[in-house]
């Protein structure tokens, strides 16, 4: 049976995605919400077992309305490169070819595996991203996908995106309680079943990101002169009923730069950023925007965080669009972080607490809009990628 | 020349700053600047932005933000605050 929640306030066309990206988090029990015309009801689902709570969960639509949009300020995109043309005629949904064809396979929600040829693409991606790198004499690193706690708690990532973090626990140092674990421990189809008195508390997270690594890496230090890094990681993102095949995945690996220094440093790397990726997408061949956006900050401060976000324009995101959907899809982001991390992190210049920025670079969601671009048949590819996939 | 009502305007800047980063010890000598006065910081930044609007009354967009550095210039972008620009 369909349920509806009553809104005190009409939802502003420009945060209408942001509200319904918000709603599966609301309960467990809330299935296909949606935002009814005139923008101030929204139609929902009760799944079976939540049927007597279809007023508490519309109470809560209604709060999460209320909260983003009181305090909403209407903001201004900026485009700062763009490129309007789609490279073919091709307007299919690529994932079920690719099942087809082997190159996907899902293993869960926002879990896939890829085949050789996506590998072959999201490789060039890779080889092409650490040229750019070289451009800005990035050193290689590494870090772990574990995240301590200590590190997201430091730079507040904690409270400001609780939705969708991926606690880490083992099972706890005690012989009788992995016996009972061994004993019991099964697949119920749905998740695992177990005495959860075994599971140890959480030391650490799946890591959401990978500059947060560095700015540990740097903790408590003076830089003597300004540092750019580059590194390679599996991040992870829990999405819920937003974890949509390769566009939105739980797991996913991204590329990132990052700079930090002086102000003035990280916002000339910036600008040699937009320039740099602008020029990566037309060697792609991609239709492609370069626009300011903000971060899906929680709901109790979104409004505020986001104004700020877009008032000082310190984030970009490269979005290319997806002609099977029609919507556009973030393939990376550039991000200025003023002396947030600088000062989470006690990291000190010449001038002041340390500047940062970063660029990163979604591969699976790039691979993604490049083949609903181009097609997922290679002869229809750029030249540049095809002598990679041949040559290497 | 400084005339009573801009005297007046800075001096409600300058409680409202006050009460949205909880300074202690300041008194009416102490220059009040984002960057530099502790707690006004990006995070500090909103608290000071919204105690401003709700001292005035108005509700400034996100592109002015960042002009509001100081009380001379917050004073500059309120007094420009069109009612176009007023929200509220």
């Amino acid at each position: 049976m369909t349920s509806f929640a009553d809104l005190e306030t009409v939802v502003p066309a420009e945060l209408s995605d942001e509200f319904l990206k918000r709603l599966p988090y609301l309960s467990e029990g809330l299935g296909n919400p949606r935002l009814l015309p005139g923008a101030s009801r929204v139609a929902f689902e009760l799944r079976p077992g939540f049927e007597d709570q279809a007023e508490a969960v519309a109470g809560r639509i209604s709060e999460v309305a209320f909260k983003l949009c009181a305090n909403h300020r209407p903001g201004i995109t900026k485009i700062l490169a763009k490129q309007d043309s789609l490279p073919s005629t091709f307007r299919e949904d690529p994932h079920p070819l690719l099942i087809e064809q082997g190159e996907i396979v899902e293993f869960g929600r926002g879990r896939f595996g890829l085949g050789p040829k996506l590998m072959a693409l999201t490789e060039f991606f890779e080889v092409r991203a650490r040229q750019m790198a070289r451009e800005f004499q990035a050193e290689p690193r590494s870090f772990p996908s574990l995240i301590g706690a200590d590190v997201l708690d430091r730079c507040r990532y904690l409270k400001n995106f609780p939705s969708s973090l991926n606690l880490v626990c083992h099972l706890r140092e005690d012989h009788s309680l992995l016996q009972e674990f061994a004993r019991s421990v099964h697949w119920d189809g749905k998740q695992l079943v177990y005495n959860p008195a075994a599971s140890s508390g959480v030391e650490c997270l799946l890591s959401p990101s990978v500059c947060f690594h560095w700015y540990m890496w740097l903790k408590d230090s003076r830089l003597a002169h300004p540092r750019a890094i580059t590194a390679l990681g599996k991040c992870f993102r829990y999405e819920s009923a937003n974890l949509t095949g390769l566009e939105r995945l739980w797991d996913f690996s991204m590329r990132e730069i990052v700079f930090i220094g002086p102000a003035k440093y990280v916002l000339n790397q910036r600008t040699a950023l937009v320039s740099l990726s602008a020029h990566l997408l037309d060697e792609l061949g991609m239709a492609y925007e370069i626009t300011t956006a903000t971060d899906p900050f929680f709901v109790d401060s979104y409004a505020v965080q986001a104004a700020y976000q877009n008032g000082f324009e310190l984030k970009h995101e490269l979005l290319a669009p997806l002609p099977y959907s029609g919507r556009k899809l973030a393939v990376g982001s550039i991000n200025y972080h003023q002396d947030f991390f600088g000062r989470s992190f006690a990291i000190e210049t010449n001038d002041g607490p340390a500047h940062t920025g970063c660029i990163g670079f979604g591969y699976e969601r790039l691979a993604l809009a490049f083949l609903a671009q181009h097609g997922v048949d290679e002869k229809n590819w750029p030249d540049a990628v095809r002598r990679h996939l041949h040559e290497g | 020349m400084t005339t009573k009502t801009e005297a007046g305007i800075e001096q409600r800047i300058r409680e409202a700053i006050i009460r949205a980063l909880r300074v202690p010890g300041v008194d009416s000598s102490t220059p009040l600047q984002m960057g530099s006065t502790p707690g006004w910081d990006s995070m500090g930044h909103m608290s000071v932005v919204m105690e401003i609007e709700k001292e005035f009354g108005v509700r400034l967009p996100p592109y002015r933000l960042p002009e509001l550095v100081d009380i001379p210039s917050i004073a500059k972008t309120l007094e420009t605050t069109s009612p176009q620009g007023r929200f509220n």
